[in-house]
């Protein structure tokens, strides 16, 4: 068995003049189907290609990749989200890509891929967040369930009307860590300067988003919990009817379904509220050529499994969106069943030019983002006003911009 | 002619490089270095402790007496020998005496007469009676492991209510003598408040580090370690075993030192949720709780296999660490995988899995912890009726607070409750004052340095390790101020256990001005730059500090002025020199390099620069230059390694805190002339710069 194994094995290897590794992140077994036939496709398309897929968790690809680069046995093709793409390039370790290979995927998704203005993945698919709640509660606080909440400002005052007028959470904001940078982002106030020197989120503006949030906080608008939990905290007081509205991504509308039936009964999808000129943060997920790797064979696989049929194709399989907007106009993303789905689906779609990851380049990230962490709890718990938290922690990370 | 062209030759390499081959100015000064007094200090700090005026002077032919031998006994006072003989080359002899069980309890003076040939006398207040004590002059301290010490111009007395009270006096006397063995006589009384005072260790392939840990965190009279254990080399499950997993004979040797040294060891195995440990080599797949989530973060406690697999495992922790206690874990199952939907909900699954293993536990006279969090969660705190009331809850909350309301609620639910906090020191000791205020059982500290961490404690995770001393501090004694200097405390430490400590005596050199080679300011002006963030970002702290007479840094004086920064890859010194040579042509038993970066590395290890140490025979070493391992950022508070000597903090007119590192280098060929020292840069981001430097000659 093993003989005849291997001389397969062989075989098929000795029939391909081109060879490419492929490694992913967290795909296998769930979608295998949808990966095996995009890369039968792709070799379909290629005579003499052969890829060799292996898929990791996030961990292993970390380490994996590291020894990969070490040994120079490196693979052609890497799906790395945004920080590991920022650290890689930082390492010097992947190859850059031209703006020519990167001309039709939304530039914003481009742009979070960049470390020093180069940039360094192709953008392969994104999970933007929206607001998902409760019809009921908004019925009970006297609210019309049409009408959600457009602009943060509103979010803010609806879920204050919700607590005052049914004493349920409106919503909880995911603020722990450094996700109020994301906050600001999507409020249209600006993180860095041009340059990436600067830390510019001590402005008034930015003292008076996160004086709302902290008021809200101390006043009792938010859980206890907010700073700590983050969108697990919400999604069981959502499922548990204590929360009216839940912001996180789509693929959880099937976890309430399974989970709370009475409940996903009375939930409505909508767009989350941004500003006309805000940037929605959203996990995004890269395909990366490392050093050492043939760019050409494996920028023509990264572009494969990102062209508009691939992208549709897995958006079918898994609760993904695409990263151009030829695939983000498929119809697909447009058709309405009356489903909720359907409905998560035509709202995100047409926020996919706003979305981006918002992870920064900026050197050390992980000192900055502790810094800026316990700069925003301590505003929460009144340890330092809003201002003076945000003008210590701005001085901190100029210090080291 | 022969003779005027080498002088012609001469002169003309004089002349062209006789600037270059200038040594930099330096100043002679006869106490370049002092070395600092050593504290004569107990930590924790006693309940009470009263000062004498004499001194009682350990002679160099000691004796000991202690009642009561035990294993833990015998190695602590195994310990003291050795500080001893360190310290004042004291050789400490055990008198093999007679117990004074075996003179009548009704005499006084018979009793003391078989141990007064004794210079250190350990007694148990078990078997002393109150004639004895008596005429020790001795108060007894009766409460759980306490002692008194009484160090008078005689001798030294140690009374303790048990065994652990015998020990931890003789830690105390352990800490006095490293300062010297001429005793100030004094008496302390002495105990803890917390009853349980756990440190939070790991085990892993790297777990001999315990054999070093363990005996500080006893020294400093912690009295349990929760030993995490989810990565043992399992016999019953070997697919499970992975790479850097600790081998049974080690872990028990982490065991055997944590008895030995009165440490209750208490396994940590987390079940229900992180337990990715289960799930390694793709094995047990099937007894995922969600097998479509990306985590493999938590079993499914309604498939009955799960507990085929697991319970063997429970018994062999159990047979390892034959514990009186075993920590289940339980926290955060939720906060990875959602539990899906079944017919059992979440809150009876959770009821039912502690039940169970509670059950399996408590068949072999074993109390079972969990972490709080899971338990006190909206749907599931209504059912902590329902589960065992002799459940031992551990509330972890990592931020300092004046309350700490879980303790009460747990309390008032009818458990047992240990708080635990994690390195914030603010954390430390505001959470063990809420402690003792409410009666808790004790206290854990948690570390959380990965699975695999060992290797990175002193080494990245350094502000993890030195947290111990400020737990210690306040789980013994949380009446008094948190521990200052914990870093140093512990660097001194496991310099001293790892006897890598050396006394020196006062020494000569030179401070050495590096304003010739300088391009850079710790005060910045309109003229001048420090890092080119102009004057609210600079080290003028440090420089208006070193304009002190008396100014020191860990007991070496600096001539401080304009500094040498080196290239890197930030846009503002990415002009500076890449290497700058300094002349000193001079001999040296040892360089103080007093220095820091420009901006931080996000990697531990990161090859900044070195100093190429050049001597005038043409031979050379290097001196590299690690970042966060003998260097780090002038914005760097906390001191992530062990080895890093960070000896200065200040701030910068704004506010910001900043600091100094110092690298003190023992020649190794001090009979060799120093001709020169090159500096130099790798170019990374961060760039090295060289603040201060002294030549000491010895």
């Amino acid at each position: 068995m093993f003989f005849s194994l291997s001389f397969w094995l062989t075989f098929a290897v000795a029939q391909a003049d081109t060879v490419l590794n492929f490694w992913t992140i967290s795909l296998s077994p769930t979608f295998n189907d949808y990966i095996e036939t995009t890369l039968e496709r792709y070799e379909t398309a290629h005579p003499g290609h052969e890829v060799v897929w292996r898929d990791f968790s996030g961990d292993a690809l970390y380490f994996e990749l590291l020894n990969a680069l070490d040994s120079g046995n490196v693979p052609d093709v890497v799906n790395l989200n945004v920080p590991l793409v920022l650290e890689f390039a930082e390492r010097g370790t992947l190859q850059t890509l031209s703006e020519d290979a990167l001309s039709a995927y939304f530039p914003r998704m481009v742009d979070a891929l960049r470390a020093a203005g180069t940039a360094y993945a192709v953008p392969w698919y994104i999970t933007p967040p929206l607001v998902i709640y409760n019809s009921q509660i908004f019925e009970a606080a006297g609210l019309d369930p049409d009408a959600p909440p457009e602009t943060v400002a509103q979010l803010i005052t609806t879920a204050q009307h919700i607590q005052d007028e049914t004493g349920t959470y409106g919503f909880m904001p995911n603020v722990g860590a450094q996700r109020m940078l994301y906050r600001f982002a999507e409020a249209g106030l600006p993180l860095l300067s041009d340059d990436g020197f600067d830390a510019l989120f001590n402005s008034p503006e930015h003292v008076d988003l996160l004086a709302d949030y902290a008021a809200m906080f101390q006043e009792g608008y938010f859980p206890e919990d907010v700073l700590l939990r983050g969108y697990v905290g919400a999604l069981e007081r959502y499922n548990a009817g204590q929360l009216a509205m839940l912001i996180t991504g789509p693929q959880f509308l099937t976890r309430i379904a399974d989970t709370s039936p009475d409940i996903y009964a009375v939930t409505r999808v909508a767009a989350y509220p941004l500003a006309e000129d805000g940037v929605l943060h959203a996990p995004l997920m890269g395909l990366a050529i490392p050093t050492g790797a043939a760019l050409d064979p494996a920028l023509t696989l990264a572009q494969f499994l990102t062209n508009p049929a691939s992208q549709v194709a897995f958006a079918e399989v898994a609760t993904v969106y695409p990263t151009t907007a030829e695939a983000s106009n498929a119809e697909f993303f447009q058709q309405d069943d009356g489903s909720l789905e359907a409905r998560a689906r035509r709202v995100q779609a047409g926020q996919l030019n706003q979305a981006s990851d918002l992870t920064l380049d900026v050197p050390n990230s992980k000192d900055l983002y502790e810094a800026f962490m316990k700069a925003i709890e301590a505003a929460f718990y009144g340890h330092k006003t809003p201002q003076e938290a945000l003008e210590e922690v701005v001085i901190f990370w100029n210090s080291r911009l | 002619m022969l003779i005027f062209r080498a002088l012609y030759f001469a002169l003309m390499l004089s002349m062209m490089t006789g600037l270059a081959q200038t040594p930099l100015p330096m100043r002679y000064v006869e106490d370049a270095y002092a070395p600092r007094t050593a504290r004569a200090e107990i930590v924790p700090t006693p309940q009470e402790e009263i000062l004498g005026e004499s001194i009682f002077q350990l002679p160099a032919q000691a004796t000991l007496w202690l009642a009561e031998p035990t294993p833990a006994l015998n190695q602590a006072v195994n310990d003291l020998k050795l500080t001893v003989g360190r310290v004042g080359e004291v050789n400490l002899d055990v008198l093999e005496a007679p117990s004074p069980d075996t003179t009548s309890p009704d005499s006084t003076d018979d009793s003391i007469d078989v141990t007064d040939a004794a210079h250190i006398r350990i007694w148990s207040l078990n078997d002393t009676s109150s004639a004895q004590l008596e005429a020790l002059n001795i108060r007894p301290v009766t409460e759980a492991e306490g002692y008194v010490l009484a160090i008078h111009e005689g001798g030294v007395d140690i009374v303790g209510a048990d065994e652990r009270g015998m020990f931890y006096g003789l830690m105390s006397l352990q800490q006095l003598v490293r300062a010297g063995t001429d005793l100030q006589t004094r008496t302390v009384r002495d105990y803890p408040n917390l009853t349980w005072r756990i440190a939070m260790i790991y085990l892993d392939a790297n777990a001999n580090i315990n054999e070093t840990l363990i005996p500080i965190l006893a020294q400093h009279k912690l009295n349990a370690v929760l030993v995490m254990s989810n990565y043992l080399e399992w016999d019953s499950a070997p697919a499970l075993h992975m790479p850097g997993s600790a081998s049974k004979q080690l872990a028990r040797r982490t065991v055997d030192t944590a008895r030995l040294y009165l440490m209750e060891p208490i396994p940590l195995l987390e079940t229900f949720g992180h337990v990715q440990w289960m799930f390694q080599n793709n094995q047990n797949n099937d007894l995922l709780l969600d097998p479509t989530a990306q985590s493999r973060f938590a079993y499914n406690p309604l498939e009955p296999r799960t507990y085929d697999i697991l319970l063997p495992l429970i018994d062999e922790v159990i047979d390892l660490f034959n514990p009186r206690f075993f920590h289940i874990g339980h926290d955060e199952i939720r906060n990875v995988v959602p539990f899906p939907a079944s017919e059992v909900s979440f809150v009876d699954a959770f009821v039912d899995d502690i039940q169970r293993l509670y059950n399996h536990l408590a068949a072999d006279d074993i109390r079972v912890m969990i972490w709080h969090d899971t338990l006190l969660a909206a749907d599931v705190a209504p059912a902590m009726a329902r589960l065992p009331d002799d459940l031992i809850v551990t509330s972890w909350n990592y931020n300092p607070s004046p309350n700490y309301p879980t303790v009460d609620t747990l309390q008032e639910a009818g458990f047992e409750v240990l708080g635990a906090s994690w390195f914030e020191p603010d954390n430390i000791y505001t959470y063990a004052r809420y402690a003792n205020a409410r009666n808790a059982l004790g206290m854990i500290q948690t570390r959380w340095t990965g699975y695999f961490g060992n290797s990175s404690l002193l080494a990245g995770q350094f502000p993890q390790a030195y947290a111990y001393l400020s737990a210690a501090q306040s789980f013994w004694n949380p009446q008094v101020d948190a521990l200052e200097d914990a870093a140093i405390r512990f660097r001194e430490a496991w310099a001293w256990r790892t006897e890598t400590a050396r006394s020196r005596e006062i020494s000569a050199g030179y401070l050495v001005d590096l304003s010739q080679q300088a391009n850079r300011h710790l005060v910045a002006t309109d003229t001048q730059a420090w890092l080119g963030r102009g004057p609210d970002y600079d080290m003028r702290a440090l420089f208006e500090a070193s304009q002190e007479n008396s100014f020191r840094l860990a007991g070496i004086r600096f001539a401080l002025g304009p500094v040498i920064s080196l290239q890197g890859r930030h846009r503002r010194v990415s002009e500076d020199s890449e290497r700058v040579r300094l002349i000193l042509n001079q001999d040296a038993a040892r360089l103080a390099l007093l220095h820091t970066t420009g901006w931080s590395s996000a990697d531990t290890g990161d090859d900044v620069g070195r100093y190429v140490v050049h001597y005038e025979d043409g031979s050379s070493t290097p001196i590299p230059l690690f970042y966060n391992v003998n260097i780090s950022a002038w914005t760097e508070l906390e001191v992530t390694a062990i080895s890093l000597g960070q000896v200065w903090r200040g701030q910068a007119p704004n506010g910001l805190g900043v600091s100094a590192d110092l690298l003190t280098w023992d020649n190794p060929f001090p009979e060799r002339t120093i001709s020169h020292i090159e500096f130099m840069s790798t170019g990374s981001i961060a760039n090295p710069i060289l603040l201060g430097l002294t030549i000491l000659d010895e």
